[in-house]
């Protein structure tokens, strides 16, 4: 370091070094244009307001003041223009200018949505097609307010839960993990390769609609009696290999397992078999399959993590979108009957 | 040895090839004495190799067809059987299993000795093998037996055998996987460990080995393959013996598979007496303008004269023949090397101008007169006004320019001090951006008179192959140049002379360390292509401090302080870099005060950048993520903030919408870091891997950076083969609906059709698959690239790394 403890002096002297622009590209749609539609949605917040406190009627705030009709018609105009969304995103090859402004746009206007529809009601509530779509309205940008939040929490944390890796690597790996642990059991004993076969067919990737978004998955008896199962197998084979090393050098044929007596006779079993081939590799092979089990339930935990944060991440668009269809056909006949009626 | 044939042939054409087959045919038909040795039991060996079903295209559409067999595009069965008609039709005298072993010139003719054993005699050699080579055997006892293969077409075709693969290069890997599935299989290593193959198999084949799918003999070699012993139990073929470290092991089987690569045929050319320009493996032997090698009556033709395509190949063939035969033929090319003179005359003579052009131009003299010919088909010639801007400042190079007429003024760029530069008839310029694959950095413009020959960047790269002379010239001019641009503005060719003489070009692989922190400080660094980064090792950690990128220089802080280096630097990328000695340099700098003050003002800049990045190592880390997933020589890169990216893959379907329905982004795939994603989308690399082998030369840079592919590919997969990054996929765009596209409307109201940006791979059949990846969306010139656009969030950004990296290590992220 003495090159650089030699030159700081020198850099002192000197002054700043030029600074580089920031990148245009990289904002988010929170605030887009430095928060062009924040801005302008808070500006309109407070003009409407002052307007509805100095605005006076007669007969008290409703819908059918100049106001009144005024708000009417931007909520109305709003509500269409806000919907227009899921038109233009999909027109990929005819629009023009970022969709990261519209997306910016629609959060902020949306939200001053809420201001201009309660005003417009006058605080005039009853059972009727109006207050439908009012209400109608008020679940749409609840739902979209979720929405936005999510969208600003979650993708960081799928990220994270991710640790660097893809989605299918990780199913990949689930099913090389699988392969893997078959192969090792199989060097065990059919029992031990029963057990996992039977484990593997219990895997469950995913789950019902409310597992998903709570994230608390029904989890098979599986892993206890894994568990169980191979805590005996260690203790065989620490019985085993202190058996065989009692066991006279001479007989050099495994005995076959008798029949009768299955417990006993897999120690048997694994008793010959550790004598044969050498407790240690025995042991290892186990050890290796523990291991492997044991990452495999750990991917298995962390792929049923992201299916339920990516729900949560989309679950919201399944309300928005249905009630904004609801929201423009009672808004269609909220007017319709405004102007037919009345 | 069987006594030699009786006749002599007057040619015998080696190998049935396109170019082989063409010549017997035009041979044929003239009635010439002739023979046509093959091989294989069958014609065009290599073309036979293809997939089945594949469709051969036929570029390139300038040259006209003039040959005796026909050929136009399409599948090769409809190929291969019109071939094999018009080789009977025409009477050629082909003899099949006929592999020529040994060629050599006696008496009057020629002998050519087969591996059987017989001879053949013929006045002339065509030699027509391609450059393909024959696969190397295992030499050993028993290997004859029809089990006993070198490739594997289907590996579907085998089941339930037990299959012994031999060699784990790539091929060998891939062919013991697909066997795997079906069989019982062995793969036997000589080594210990998987050095040749691609990462990716390796990690595949070691997961089947230790899943017990594939068992694995390593530090083993094939001994002997023999017939199973009476009584043996296994019940299989045959007994390969393998010679392992722990003594001999016997492996019963039903097949040998033994990939163990392919001789060049270099080595049958040479003993040929054939002789290549220099020892890299890629040369090709040279040739004259009638196809004739260094060897007098021995004639080369097709991919092993250097032209790999197959219309390109037959003409060569009808040629040759005629030749041989005395009877002049005008090339094929001739229509087209006409047009390319018409900037000097209306009506100009070939031969004239093939004389006039290598003397105007140093650099062009050292061609033959057929290198030339395909040089200048390949190049532009053409007259451009006075005072026309040839290109501007900021673009990217697909070419550089020869100035065969007038002169050519360079620029100075806008702000800076230095003169503009005067190029002079004869000498070359363009060639440090397109050798270093940054945009140009200064306007050139037309002097009076001026023509020039554009050359495009296969072209020359060829050139710079084919001859060591042309290579020095362009290392040199490159030095000057770029010395002068970047180190030493304003220095004349006079001052520089001293520091170029002393300059060194050496090249670096992909991390390979160009120097190590504590190393004395005598050289400065100037990078001629590829990237490198300055780092300083905490623990056992690389902490990256700065990046340079082409054209930029690095270690000229050490050597101003005097001290020895304070940081390592490693190439990260494959990098050429030219070392400049320092005394010459300080020498220089001590004459030049102006120069001090200009190289004083960088060094402060240097050094405090690399102070920051050694107050924030994260950002460093940062860096060293996106180097490693090269976007060091990247020009331009899609990378997702993953904070703020809602998977919504808007991004693809846009591209999708955007390019006939087949999205050219995976934006799942791929590394990340940090919330640093970088999906699997091209990088329009400063020296694009695509770009090494494409036959037809389809693969272009655009002048605004964008490397596209061309409609002339011809869909041979190769780009997608050397993609490094996996970005190319072969694909064929959806072809006009006949029934009527739906609107988004009918969609959305009604769901008919597909749902825009739906990424459709329901090809119909027979569709011709074409090479596809990004193209940056240069038609939508506007609007910039609509995976950008169609981004809701803001998460996807297109940047250049440059400016990634100086974003990055000033910590504005």
């Amino acid at each position: 370091m003495a090159t650089v403890d030699r030159l700081r002096g020198l850099l002192r002297a000197s002054p700043g070094g030029r600074r580089v622009e920031k990148l245009q590209a990289h904002e988010s749609f929170f605030t887009w244009r430095r928060s062009y539609y924040l801005k302008l949605a808070l500006a309109l917040t407070v003009a409407i307001s002052l307007v509805y406190l100095v605005h006076d009627p007669a007969e008290g705030p409703s819908g059918s003041t100049w106001l009144g009709y005024g708000l009417g018609t931007a909520g109305a105009g709003l509500i269409v223009w806000l919907s227009w969304l899921g038109v233009r995103k999909r027109s990929f090859t005819t629009a023009r200018g970022p969709i990261q402004g519209w997306l910016s746009a629609h959060v902020y206007l949306g939200l001053l949505l809420l201001l201009i529809g309660t005003l417009h009601t006058g605080f005039q509530l009853g059972f009727n097609i109006h207050t439908l779509a009012y209400v109608l309205m008020v679940l749409v940008i609840a739902s979209g307010i979720y929405g936005a939040v999510a969208y600003g929490v979650l993708p960081a944390r799928i990220t994270l839960n991710r640790k660097g890796g893809e989605l299918r690597s990780m199913l990949v790996e689930i099913e090389k993990l699988n392969d893997t642990a078959l192969s090792l059991a199989d060097r065990i004993d059919p029992e031990a390769h029963a057990v996992v076969v039977r484990s593997i067919a219990k895997i469950r990737l995913g789950g019902s609609a409310w597992e998903q978004l709570t994230g608390r998955y029904r989890s098979s008896d599986d892993a206890r009696s894994l568990d169980s199962f191979f805590a005996m197998k260690k203790q065989q084979f620490g019985e085993a290999v202190g058996a065989a090393r009692a066991r006279p050098q001479a007989q050099s044929k495994p005995q076959p397992p008798p029949a009768a007596g299955m417990r006993s006779g897999t120690t048997m079993f694994v008793i010959d078999h550790i004598f044969d081939r050498g407790s240690d590799k025995a042991a290892v092979t186990l050890n290796k399959l523990l291991q492997v089990i044991a990452d495999r339930k750990e991917l298995v935990e962390r792929v049923n993590v992201d299916i339920t944060l990516r729900a949560r991440l989309s679950v919201w668009l399944y309300l928005h979108v249905p009630l904004t269809v609801l929201l423009l056909v009672a808004l269609l006949a909220h007017v319709l009957s405004v102007f037919l009626l009345w | 040895m069987s006594a030699p044939a009786a006749a002599v042939h007057k040619i015998a054409i080696v190998g049935s090839g396109p170019s082989g087959l063409s010549a017997a045919c035009r041979a044929a038909e003239t009635g010439t004495s002739h023979v046509l040795l093959e091989g294989k039991p069958h014609l065009s060996d290599t073309v036979y190799q293809f997939q089945k079903g594949k469709h051969v295209m036929a570029e390139p559409s300038w040259l006209p067809l003039r040959a005796s067999a026909r050929f136009e595009a399409g599948s090769r069965e409809k190929i291969l059987a019109a071939w094999a008609e018009d080789a009977v039709q025409k009477g050629v005298n082909v003899r099949y299993r006929a592999e020529v072993a040994k060629i050599v010139r006696e008496g009057g003719h020629f002998q050519l000795t087969l591996k059987s054993g017989d001879v053949v005699l013929a006045e002339h050699v065509v030699l027509c093998v391609g450059v393909q080579g024959n696969p190397n055997r295992m030499k050993i006892p028993g290997e004859e037996r029809s089990e006993v293969q070198y490739q594997l077409t289907d590996p579907k075709e085998y089941s339930d055998e037990v299959i012994v693969v031999i060699g784990v290069g790539d091929a060998a890997i891939e062919n013991a996987l697909a066997l795997s599935a079906q069989n019982t299989v062995h793969i036997v290593n000589r080594r210990n460990e998987f050095s040749r193959a691609k990462e990716g198999n390796v990690a595949l084949i070691t997961a089947a080995i230790e899943q017990g799918r594939v068992q694995y003999h390593c530090n083993s070699s094939p001994e002997r393959i023999d017939d199973p012993p009476a009584g043996d139990a296994s019940g299989r073929r045959m007994m390969l013996r393998l010679n392992s470290a722990d003594g001999p092991v016997d492996l019963p089987c039903d097949r040998v598979i033994a990939r163990l690569g392919a001789a060049p045929q270099r080595e049958f050319v040479e003993a040929c007496g054939i002789e290549f320009p220099n020892k890299d493996p890629a040369s090709l032997p040279q040739v004259s303008s009638t196809y004739e090698s260094n060897v007098p009556g021995l004639y080369i033709l097709g991919a092993l004269a250097g032209y790999p395509l197959i219309r390109q190949a037959m003409n060569q063939g009808y040629e040759v023949v005629e030749t041989i035969c005395g009877r002049h033929v005008e090339p094929a090319d001739v229509p087209v090397l006409k047009e390319r003179f018409a900037a000097f005359s209306k009506n100009p003579d070939v031969d004239t101008f093939l004389d006039i052009i290598p003397a105007r131009a140093q650099i062009l003299g050292t061609m033959n007169r057929l290198q030339l010919r395909e040089f200048l088909i390949e190049s532009k010639v053409y007259r451009v006004p006075a005072g026309r801007q040839i290109y501007a400042k900021g673009s990217f190079a697909d070419s550089m320019y020869i100035v065969v007429s007038g002169d050519v003024q360079l620029q100075s760029a806008d702000g800076s001090k230095d003169p503009p530069r005067r190029i002079k008839t004869g000498r070359i310029f363009g060639e440090v951006a397109l050798l270093s694959g940054r945009p140009r950095l200064r306007p050139a413009v037309a002097g009076e008179g001026c023509v020039l020959v554009e050359v495009p960047r296969r072209t020359m790269l060829k050139l710079i192959a084919s001859s060591p002379t042309v290579q020095k010239y362009i290392d040199r001019s490159f030095c000057a140049r770029a010395l002068e641009r970047y180190l030493l503005p304003g220095m004349d060719d006079a001052q520089l002379r001293a520091v170029v003489d002393s300059s060194l070009v050496r090249s670096f692989k992909a991390r390979e360390p160009i120097y190590a922190a504590g190393d004395a400080a005598d050289r400065i660094h100037l990078i001629r292509s590829g990237s490198v980064m300055l780092f300083n090792k905490v623990g056992e950690r690389e902490v990256i401090l700065q990046y340079c990128a082409a054209g930029e220089y690095f270690g000229e802080v050490d050597v101003i302080a005097g001290t020895p280096r304070g940081a390592g630097a490693r190439a990260a990328i494959k990098t050429e870099i030219i070392s400049v000695d320092a005394s010459a340099f300080l020498d220089l700098l001590n004459r030049e005060p102006a120069l001090k003050e200009t190289v004083r003002a960088r060094f402060r800049n240097q050094l405090q950048q690399r102070l920051e990045m050694e107050r924030s190592p994260e950002r460093g880390e940062r860096m060293g993520f996106l180097l490693r997933e090269g976007l060091g020589e990247a020009t331009d890169a899609l990378l997702i903030d993953e904070a703020l990216c809602v998977r919504c893959d808007q991004c693809e379907k846009a591209c999708a919408a955007t390019h006939g329905n087949v999205s050219r982004l995976n934006r799942e795939a791929g590394a990340t870091f940090d919330n640093l994603h970088v999906p699997t989308s091209c990088r329009h690399c400063e020296h694009p891997h695509c770009m090494k082998d494409c036959p037809p030369n389809a693969i272009r840079r655009q002048p605004s950076g964008e490397v596209v592919i061309e409609s002339t590919c011809i869909g041979c997969g190769n780009c997608e083969r050397n993609c490094p990054y996996g970005v190319i996929q072969m694909g064929v765009e959806t072809p006009a609906d006949p029934r009527p596209q739906r609107s988004l409307w009918q969609w959305m109201m009604f769901g008919l059709g597909d749902a825009p940006g739906t990424d459709n791979h329901h090809y119909p059949k027979g569709a011709i698959k074409k090479a596809v990846k990004c193209d940056m969306c240069g038609n939508r010139k506007e609007e910039g690239p609509a995976c950008v656009q169609a981004c809701p969030t803001g998460a996807a950004i297109r940047v250049s790394p440059q400016q990634f990296f100086d974003v990055l290590s000033r910590g504005d992220r």
